[in-house]
């Protein structure tokens, strides 16, 4: 029945008919709920399957625990130390090392992309330097950044700064180049010296730019931080790295899996969040 | 303060991809204070190129533009230019286009409320104040860009196509809006169009351009035409039934016409 009716509309154009019929697929529902209730339902739908198919096989635990193992292993880790400490200990060092070597990025990248478009002999200057290393992954950086810093929270912070300048350097840069050169032309004709076009034309037409390029920034600094924080290990035994690295060590896959998925939680909610304050910079876009 | 505007030998070249393009050539002319002067020609022709350079944007590598007799140098809130685009900033509200003029050129804060009021009733956008440029329709942007420029009280106004992106029935809005807020202060207005009729109803004076490298081809001399009662007194819509304007304009259709078939 439900086949029926989806093969219907394939077959020809949607009719009046068609949208006010009160036949509704499943598909037709799913589609109905509110976002996060869809995604919810997914969620719990793929881990049904997981559970499914550990339960079935009768997969060992070592090779593959089931969700709910994971979960619980989450759970107990919000006051089971492992390492340096539970769960908040960690998240809070990685986060700590993110924002580090994030804010590097930013402090250096945003005003050294902005002066590259406005000025520019020093885009002839810095821009070789700078086609050369983007090419580095961020990863290989990690040992040259342990001469440098030694194990630890500042060579971590080195290869995020690595992977978030680039991003953050270049959309800073673009910003400025595409500013409408109309828009600096009206300014010119109402009066406006270079300094005032700095910051009154060319920084806010350069603004959502600007955070787009944090926000690439922050995504790729997070993937680089769980690299650093495997390769560079640390000596102060903490970070969600770490977690996946001690699992993997003690043969407890359950906290492998646990701390992979807290890092991904994490990881969508910073970006959540930084989409939330982008939309703030860009009201008067359409 | 005289604001006649005059042309010395102008020459201006560009350099292109397939090398150096002429886009004007010994452009020489004399606009008279308060005159509202309309310029047509076919595309390319360097209209635009001159107006540009009557606002300060660019320096004629040969050849001198005076305002009231001194030197054009460089770009300056007495030479308004609007766009064909509008070029409003499009992160300020209104109120905050027409106010970057006046604050960035050091008027008080207290005279600065006081003239966008003014401008805003002028235009006829009071209540749009906190809206952003997107909020806006085309004609109601245009309106903002052009209290923009004549809040500053410019002693020239430079329009480049201003109203070619607006539909027909706000065009014709536009054009009637125009005259009534250039009467309030009379800057001397360069104004190009690709509309013939555009030029006939508006300009004192409409000049008809060669096509690249642009030079004057022949001016008409519309306030002569009309005497005192200026077509752009009347209703925009009544004047183009009239035997007289269609004359003018089929004779100035003719010129540009001539422009852009000797092409090639």
């Amino acid at each position: 029945m439900a086949d029926g009716t989806a093969e219907a509309s394939v077959s020809r154009l949607p009719t009046e008919a068609d949208r006010t019929s009160t036949t509704r697929t499943l598909g037709d529902r799913i589609e109905a709920l509110p976002n996060a209730l869809r995604v919810g339902v997914m969620l719990f739908f793929w881990l049904a399957v997981w559970y499914g198919v550990v339960e079935l096989f009768a997969v060992s635990k070592d090779f593959l625990p089931n969700p709910i193992d994971v979960i619980s292993r989450i759970v107990r880790l919000a006051w089971e130390p492992v390492g340096a400490g539970p769960l908040l200990t960690h998240a809070w060092a990685s986060i700590v090392r993110l924002l580090w070597g994030f804010g590097a990025a930013i402090v250096i990248g945003v005003p050294l992309g902005l002066a590259m478009a406005y000025f520019r002999p020093l885009q002839w200057i810095v821009a070789p330097l700078f086609e050369l290393f983007r090419y580095i992954p961020p990863i290989a950086w990690a040992p040259f950044a342990m001469f440098w810093f030694g194990a630890g929270s500042s060579a971590q912070a080195y290869v995020i700064f690595t992977s978030s300048f680039a991003p953050i350097l270049i959309n800073s840069f673009r910003g400025v180049q595409l500013v409408d050169s109309r828009l600096i032309d009206a300014a010119r004709t109402l009066g406006a010296k270079s300094w005032t076009i700095l910051f009154e034309v060319a920084l806010p037409a350069a603004l959502p730019h600007v955070v787009t390029g944090l926000r690439i920034g922050l995504a790729t600094g997070w993937m680089a931080l769980i690299a650093a924080e495997i390769v560079a290990g640390t000596g102060s035994r903490d970070g969600l790295g770490y977690l996946i690295l001690q699992g993997q060590q003690q043969l407890h896959a359950d906290l492998t899996i646990g701390a992979m998925v807290l890092i991904g939680i994490l990881g969508s909610l910073i970006d959540l969040a930084i989409r939330a304050v982008e939309g703030r910079f860009a009201y008067w876009r359409s | 303060m005289p604001n006649n505007l005059s042309y010395e030998n102008v020459t201006m070249r560009f350099e292109g991809r397939s090398g150096a393009v002429q886009a004007l050539d010994r452009f020489d002319f004399q606009v008279k204070s308060s005159e509202f002067l309309v310029i047509v020609g076919p595309s390319g022709c360097g209209k635009s190129t001159l107006l540009h350079l009557t606002a300060g944007l660019y320096k004629p590598p040969t050849g001198r533009i005076l305002l009231g007799g001194e030197e054009v140098r460089e770009p300056g809130p007495d030479k308004a230019i609007v766009f064909q685009n509008f070029s409003l900033f499009p992160w300020k509200t209104v109120h905050d286009n027409i106010d970057f003029g006046l604050r960035i050129n050091g008027v008080p804060a207290a005279d600065r409320e006081d003239q966008i009021k003014r401008v805003i009733r002028l235009i006829g956008l009071d209540g749009f104040e906190n809206h952003y440029p997107r909020q806006l329709s085309g004609g109601m942007q245009q309106r903002v860009a052009i209290a923009r420029s004549f809040v500053l009280k410019p002693r020239t106004l430079l329009m480049d196509e201003p109203f070619a992106a607006l539909d027909a029935q706000n065009r014709q809005i536009m054009q009637e809006e125009l005259v009534r807020i250039w009467q309030t202060q009379r800057p001397t207005v360069m104004f190009i169009t690709h509309s013939v009729e555009e030029a006939v109803f508006l300009a004192d004076r409409v000049i008809v351009m060669t096509r690249r490298p642009g030079r004057v081809k022949e001016v008409i001399d519309i306030a002569n035409i009309t005497g005192d009662h200026h077509w752009r007194a009347d209703p925009f819509d009544e004047v183009i039934r009239r035997a007289d304007f269609q004359d003018v304009r089929s004779r100035i259709w003719g010129l540009v016409k001539s422009e852009i078939s000797v092409r090639n």
